[in-house]
């Protein structure tokens, strides 16, 4: 009895409590929907971004958002050092007297072509050309909407994105080819190198006579018709290296469009085209328009000039040194080539000497008097080894065509530095020469390279060349060696980015050059893996980490 | 019972409800356990009427039967007692008992016998003392399972906090910050001298009722208030400090610099002496408190600041002013509290840089030219530290404004609602100048100024109801709410160069040229992001034995798109007090515990779910000239959804040796999914090769023990130690959707190590593997040799990829505290060491400096590792690679509590000597073996990578020493 009385009061007392937590429960839905109804929902304003709805709707905002898919070429210049000439035997980064440049071993291994997919450098051009598509995806589809797919603005862009899309394919071999933005698959495949060649050559079939013949300023810096003929003559050279399949013929063809109707003439003088007003060039068919400060990325002068050159250019701060010319290279040109200019040899001098660029003869001192010899005991001078024994010329600064490794080491004096772009003296890190990725000094060696190739003693082909030398100060040729091509085309291009494509092209990637089988690298003796399937870089690791559907490249 | 390490300011409530309607004049006695307590305090429930007792502890006071009277005395648990029929009442009040302190759960309280989950809860008088400029210093080596590490003495510098390890890649891995309820709030906004307690809600069955955020626990910050104080009463609190470097990496002395071939340029210069001072600190604090009477209780302080660093010319000063008060009206059914704080600091913040180039620079070069210019050089690449100091200037103002404003109304006996309304103002100015002369930064640009600003503030509303009650031997208690938060950020960025002159540094950019010849810049930006979440709670306590919690709650997210915001988060936790249901002799407490939750975490980012365009970094050229070029900022994630953490906890209270031994013992493993993280994707499609995705898992796992155990307590000497231990280990469980993945961070830089990535992020691995390759001696020339992995043979290349193995790894496998406080008539010692075992540091100072191969530019580092016929200019090797296992003397204080005459003005006065860092023990080489939590990868790095532990950077602060005096007057 008495424990029932007990239940019944837990129950009841249950009762009463569950009354009150009901009232509770309500006053809390009460207060949550009175907030509710004041406006506390979450959706946040946008302050300070633009929203592609907003956006895109005048002709201006429209070219400044085309002008985009331009900007990743401000990783051109980069890009032609890291991915092609330091991998030839034109240009090198020795480990210095500081062991700047050593790197954890990083450019050793690359210039011996010890490629792996996680080393630096290897999966630079992937990353930035690849943007460079991206962008151009997006872009085509935005101007699409707005202009129609057959609006010149819509063939520019294809145009553009075939050239970043043809050199990821030269580089790498075997690429996908996605082509969409809004509905592209997340993780394309790769498909063969003869189908991205293909995709590429009718990507810029279709677009090439969309595009504006002027090269007046609308188009400077842009895709125009020439640029478009231009790419598809580098596809068309590389067709065989790639493929496996030759397109001389197509490369000849696609190069006369622009020689015959491009209006484009050789510059009097070779360095004109490098100066840093080279806009009036008649010769630079596709330029980047490098400006100090508002567009960069050009920086020849830190990353080639010894570091005591910041008395010679009066800089503020220390060039880093570490790209020069290989010994080899620069001694395989005669004397009288007026390109010889390219190279910073010799006794250095103070700014008071008047350092300077002609359109002719390249670098030179106006007046490289004795009493403005350059002096520096700092440089290459650490304290073991007796750096400072073995130097010609002591503290003054006299930049050897060799190198001689001392102690596992070279000194920044040793080596060629780069004195084909202009530099301004008094600036310090990037420049404002615009860069020329293709002139038509390379379309006519392209053309040149195409008919040899169909026949070894074309006439045309010599007259091509001829041509070229001329320029340059030196006799015609009466006849073409394979040899004699091959050396001419990289001279003439020497640090422009086709070191690499040549250099396979003509059978020379597995050969020993300095630092690659030949000299020695911190004391012992520089290897050269010289197999055939290094002609393709590995695909990049992270690239391998962010899309399942790749496969590694044959080899790697 | 060691009293003076609990809470002495009680909210421990007995109802007992009384009937008698008539006044009456009650006579009584309050006895302590030692007899008679006098000046307790007794009054009269709801009412402003009270007495204190006199030295015999006797009292008298007018009651009605009905009444209820609140007895209190510092020390003790207060007690009510219900007047009845009595006349003559006998009070006995008990020392406060660990099981009876209350411990601040969100939202609320709890009696820490109740808890089932694992908080810790750290009073005023336990904090550490000395010289204590920011509040997380307070805490340093106390919590077990709480790390807190500042890398060197940088008074400007902010602590790394870490509770339980890593939880999170790409969101907040720091934990919450709750300021007298205010949710997200700064530490910039409370003075360390005005906090009374602070409370660590460590595992997800706490941190749940703050649902997003509390991931990475929660820290709840109470400051003083007048509550409970019996008279009104001014504080002044003052200590100067004296601060010096404690350590620098050894380098070479003069002599040992020329005998190893230096390059001798002349003179003799101690450049770390000549770029550091001893750094003086003053400190003020002035605060008065008291209750009128009528209900209202106030505080008010004001906190001033005068820090040095030892840096030359570095510190700041700050003024902190906050007043609290409370009214209680309506018979104490309605409390009203407000609390204000400003927050100015004036800092001048110098250059951290100056120390690694006092370090390396050459000890024969001169200061100065024969012309009075700096003595430098270009193509060393060092700079002259003295000139640094003198040619650049960075200054910050900080202005922190932190109003609280809460109402708590019951509406019956068991029902309260509460309403809370926050506003937080945080704005900060940083100027920076660069003289055109100096060759640090100034002169390839002949001058440099930059301004920018930056403000962040949010607001808060919130509304709380709880039901109390108790069904028979059940007590229960039900909370429900609703918050709402909305944050706004903005800030600006403006940068000039070419200035003719120096004299106005940063003050007035338009002198510069820089805006006319494309060097100037400018930025500004405005965000925001909003939060609402309703969330409840239920406790229950079953007779002191079984404890059960639940709460819940929902929030909704503005950081992600409208499909995806709102996310529910939970936890479960249950207690059992063994000693209940068996008697065990000795033991007072013996509780189990267990507890599992899930809370979440939104990323850093407030738009990543959009697509947003903004300008790139370049310009664009159109028609031959640069215009402006408008394109995508980042990948926008429209999927993009809250991380989710799950955690069990697993814990057992104690109490036993007849409460002279208490402890707690945590176990924890915390899994987080849906991991937000910076993941690579495929371009193209995609613009960037990064997007913020929701991918991976990632595991947690650890213990904690602390234990407190009264050794010696006797009437004139007691002695009490404490010791904390913690351990955790993070597991890379799945961090990618590809198998084997592994992605290297921690680029050791130019020159010479460029591309050198020491530290593994390895899926399946542990976080904070470090790999170098290993060291295999010199050969003849003295060149470095290192094992090739392949062949096994000793090679010269450099192979980090194929070479490396994992030779440590930068976190800790033990953390601990070892506290002792002894007490002798009125002198007290605290003592607290600090430990850190297992941890390995890269030692990069050495692996650029300690080759006396580079003497002909610079000093070289000289440690036991140093081998006079090394001939690298840099190395990196397990060699690099440093145990870093230490034990400090964090924290030493002696205090002395005069006597004071009783007709005294003053009621306490106490004078004390501390000191911060006094020894460390270590074999680690470098200047600190401090933990890095993260990489600063150079001085000023606003996105420090927290995957990238271990690594000791050539910029690092050195730490300091402080010894300090002061005083405390009460009046």
């Amino acid at each position: 009895m008495m424990k029932m009385k007990m239940i019944n009061y837990k129950i009841k007392t249950k009762m009463r409590e569950f009354k009150k937590l009901k009232k509770l429960l309500l006053g809390v839905t009460v207060v949550s929907l009175v907030c509710i109804s004041i406006s506390c929902d979450v959706e946040p304003e946008i302050y300070s971004e633009v929203l592609p709805d907003e956006f895109f709707q005048t002709p201006e905002q429209l070219s400044s958002a085309t002008a985009v898919a331009y900007i990743p070429l401000g990783r051109h210049w980069e890009l032609t050092q890291n991915s092609s000439e330091l991998l030839s035997d034109v240009a090198t980064v020795a480990v210095r007297s500081n062991n700047g440049w050593d790197d954890g071993g990083v450019w050793p291994r690359l210039m011996s072509h010890d490629f792996t997919p996680d080393l630096a450098f290897v999966g630079d051009a992937w990353y930035w050309y690849n943007q460079g598509v991206s962008t151009s995806n997006r872009l085509i589809e935005v101007v699409s909407n707005a202009a129609g797919p057959d609006s010149p603005g819509v063939a520019e862009l294809r145009a553009l994105r075939a050239f970043y899309f043809y050199n990821i394919l030269s580089i790498y071999g075997n690429i996908p080819i996605e082509s969409r933005f809004a509905d592209a698959d997340p993780t394309p495949s790769q498909v063969s190198p003869q189908e991205a060649f293909n995709f590429l050559e009718k990507e810029l079939l279709e677009s090439v006579d969309k595009l504006s013949e002027s090269k007046g300023p609308d188009t400077y810096g842009k895709v125009n018709k020439w640029v478009g003929y231009t790419i598809l003559t580098d596809l068309y050279l590389n067709s065989e290296r790639i493929t496996g399949v030759p397109k001389w013929q197509e490369a000849a063809n696609a190069a006369n469009v622009v020689i015959n109707n491009g209006g484009y003439s050789l510059t009097s003088g070779y360095f004109a085209n490098f100066r840093e007003r080279n806009e009036s060039s008649t010769e630079n068919i596709f330029i980047i328009p490098f400006e100090r400060n508002i567009f960069n990325g050009f920086v020849v002068r830190m990353q080639a000039l010894h570091q005591s050159a910041t008395g010679t250019f009066d800089l503020t701060s220390a060039p880093w040194g570490g790209y020069a010319f290989q010994t080899e290279f620069y001694e395989s040109f005669e004397d009288n080539d007026n390109r010889k200019g390219m190279f910073i040899v010799g006794q250095q001098y103070t700014s008071k000497a008047g350092p300077n660029w002609s359109d002719t003869a390249g670098f030179n001192y106006a007046n490289p008097s004795d009493e403005y010899i350059l002096s520096n005991c700092i440089e290459d001078f650490d304290n073991y080894g007796g750096f400072q024994d073995q130097l010609v010329g002591g503290c003054d600064i006299f930049i050897t065509p060799d190198y001689k490794e001392i102690d596992g080491r070279y000194p920044y004096r040793h080596g060629p530095r780069y004195g084909k772009y202009e530099l301004r003296t008094g600036e310090d890190i990037d420049i404002s020469n615009d860069f020329p990725i293709y002139r038509l000094a390379g379309v006519l060696l392209a053309r040149a390279e195409a008919l040899w190739r169909l026949d070894n003693s074309n006439a045309e082909s010599l007259v091509l060349v001829n041509q070229i030398r001329a320029r340059a100060g030196l006799d015609a040729l009466s006849s073409l060696s394979e040899d004699d091509l091959y050396h001419e085309i990289k001279k003439e291009l020497a640090l422009e980015g086709f070191s690499r494509p040549i250099t396979i092209r003509f059978g020379h990637w597995e050969d020993d050059w300095f630092l690659k089988g030949k000299g020695s690298q911190k004391g012992q003796p520089s290897i050269n893996k010289n197999e055939t399937f290094r002609r393709f870089h590995p695909i990049p690791l992270f690239a391998m980490q962010a899309n399942p559907n790749l496969v590694q490249n044959p080899g790697y | 019972m060691k009293k003076e390490f609990f809470n002495k300011l009680l909210f421990f409530i007995v109802f007992i409800i009384g009937t008698g309607i008539y006044a009456q004049n009650i006579t009584g006695v309050v006895l302590g356990e030692d007899g008679a307590l006098p000046g307790a305090t007794i009054q009269v429930k709801g009412t402003n009427q009270g007495v204190t007792s006199d030295f015999d502890g006797n009292f008298s006071i007018e009651a009605n039967q009905n009444d209820t009277l609140i007895v209190s005395f510092i020390g003790y648990a207060s007690q009510e007692v219900n007047v009845n029929e009595q006349d003559n009442i006998t009070i006995t009040l008990l020392s406060d008992s660990i099981l009876d302190e209350v411990v601040i759960i969100g939202y609320g309280t709890q009696k820490k016998e109740e808890l089932t989950s694992a908080i810790t809860k750290i009073d005023a008088e336990d904090f550490n003392g000395g010289n204590i400029n920011d509040p997380q210093q307070l805490l340093q080596g106390k919590v077990a399972g709480l790390n807190i590490a500042r890398v060197g003495g940088d008074p400007n510098e902010a602590f790394d906090i870490r509770l339980r390890g890593l939880s999170t890649f790409g969101a907040n891995a720091e934990p919450l910050v709750i300021i007298d309820g205010v949710i997200g709030g700064t530490f910039d906004s409370v003075d360390p001298s005005d906090i009374e307690s602070i409370n660590v809600l460590k595992d997800a069955s706490a941190a749940a009722i703050y649902g997003t955020r509390g991931s990475s626990g929660v820290i709840i910050v109470t400051t003083k208030s007048g509550k409970g104080v019996a008279k009104a009463g001014l504080e002044y609190r003052t200590y100067v400090s004296s601060e010096q470097i404690s350590n620098i990496i050894p380098m070479a002395t003069y002599e040992q610099f020329l005998a190893n071939g230096g390059l001798d340029l002349g003179s003799n210069n101690d450049w770390v002496d000549l770029s550091s001072q001893t750094a003086i600190s003053n400190v003020h604090n002035l605060s008065f408190t008291g209750s009128s009477g009528n209900g209202m209780n106030y505080r008010a302080s004001i906190n001033y600041r005068d820090v040095e660093g030892v840096i030359n010319d570095t510190g700041y000063e700050q003024i902190n002013a906050r007043i609290s008060a409370s009214q209680s009206l309506l018979n104490d059914k309605l409390r009203l509290k407000a609390n204000v704080a400003v927050t100015s600091r004036d800092a001048n913040l110098g250059f951290p840089e100056i120390l690694n180039y006092a370090q390396i620079y050459n000890p024969t070069a001169p200061i100065y030219n024969p012309d009075g210019t700096f003595f430098q050089n270009q193509v060393e690449r060092n700079f002259n530290p003295v000139a640094i100091a003198e040619q650049s200037y960075k200054g910050l103002q900080r202005n922190t404004f932190l109003s609280n404003f809460k109402a708590e109304l019951d509406l019956t006996s068991n029902l309260t609602v509460a309403a809370n309304f926050s506003k937080q103002y945080k704005s900060s100015f940083q100027g920076l100048y660069f003289d055109n002369d100096a060759f640090y930064n100034g002169l390839g640009n002949k001058g440099v100024a930059e301004r920018s600003y930056n403000d962040e503030n949010f607001s808060l509303a919130e509304i709380t109801a709880t039901y109390k009650g108790e069904l028979n031997d059940l007590n229960y208690e039900v909370l429900g709410g609703y918050a709402y938060q909305q944050f706004t950020y903005q800030g600006q960025y403006s940068r000039n160069t070419d200035f003719i002159t120096n004299s106005v540094t940063y003050n007035n950019l338009a002198l510069g040229l820089g805006i006319n010849n494309n060097q100037a810049f400018m930025s500004s930006f405005k965000e925001e992001a909003k939060l609402a979440s309703a969330f409840a709670r239920l406790n229950l306590n079953y007779q002191n034995l079984v404890f059960f919690s639940a709460s819940y709650r929902n929030e909704e997210s503005s950081r992600f798109g409208a499909n995806f915001r709102s996310g529910d988060f939970w936890a479960a936790s249950a207690g059992i007090d063994i000693n209940k249901i068996v008697d065990l002799s000795g033991v007072d407490q013996l509780k189990l515990r267990a507890g599992y939750g899930k809370t979440g975490n939104e990323p850093n980012e407030r738009y990543a779910y959009i697509e947003k365009l903004g300008a790139e970094n370049a310009l664009g050229f159109i028609n031959s000239e640069f215009r402006t070029a408008i394109g995508p900022l980042s990948n926008p994630n429209p999927d993009l959804k809250w991380e989710e953490k799950g955690e069990l906890n697993i814990g057992i209270d104690f109490l036993i040796l007849n409460s002279k031994l208490s402890g707690t013992v945590d176990y924890f493993n915390r899994t987080t999914s849906d991991l937000l993280r910076l993941t690579p994707v495929a371009s193209p499609p995609n613009i960037y090769n990064q997007t913020l995705l929701n991918l991976g898992e990632l595991e947690t796992n650890g213990f904690e023990v602390t234990l407190n155990y009264a050794a010696i307590s006797s009437e004139n000497f007691s002695w009490d130690f404490g010791i904390n231990l913690s351990n955790f280990t993070v597991n890379l469980v799945n961090i990618s959707d590809q198998d084997n993945f592994v992605t290297y961070s921690g680029n050791l830089n130019a020159p010479g190590l460029n591309y050198t990535y020491p530290i593994v992020l390895e899926e399946g691995a542990i976080l904070g593997n470090i790999r170098a390759g290993q060291f295999a001696g010199y050969n003849a020339d003295g060149r470095t040799l290192i094992i090739n992995q392949e062949t096994g043979e000793p090679t010269l290349e450099r192979n980090l990829d194929r070479d490396g193995i994992i030779v440590g790894n930068g976190l800790p496998d033990y953390t601990f505290g070892f506290n002792n406080t002894f007490k002798l008539d009125n002198f007290d010692l605290n003592i607290l060491l600090r430990g850190v075992t297992g941890h390995s540091l890269v030692n990069i100072p050495r692996a650029y400096w300690e080759h006396p191969a580079i003497s002909g530019r610079q000093n070289f580092v000289y440690t036991q590792y140093f081998n006079a016929d090394d001939a690298e200019q840099d190395a990196y090797h397990s060699n690099m690679v440093e145990k870093a296992d230490f034990l400090r003397l964090d924290n030493a204080s002696l205090g002395y509590n005069f006597n004071l005459p009783e007709n005294s003005m003053i009621s306490n006065l106490r004078l004390y000597i501390a000191g911060n860092n006094i020894f460390t023990i270590t074999n680690y080489t470098g200047s600190d073996p401090e933990v890095r939590y993260k990489d600063v990868r150079y001085t000023g790095d606003q996105n420090p990578d927290i995957l990238t532990p271990g690594i000791d950077r050539r910029a690092t602060y050195f730490p300091t020493r402080t010894y300090t005096v002061g005083l405390n007057v009460n009046f």
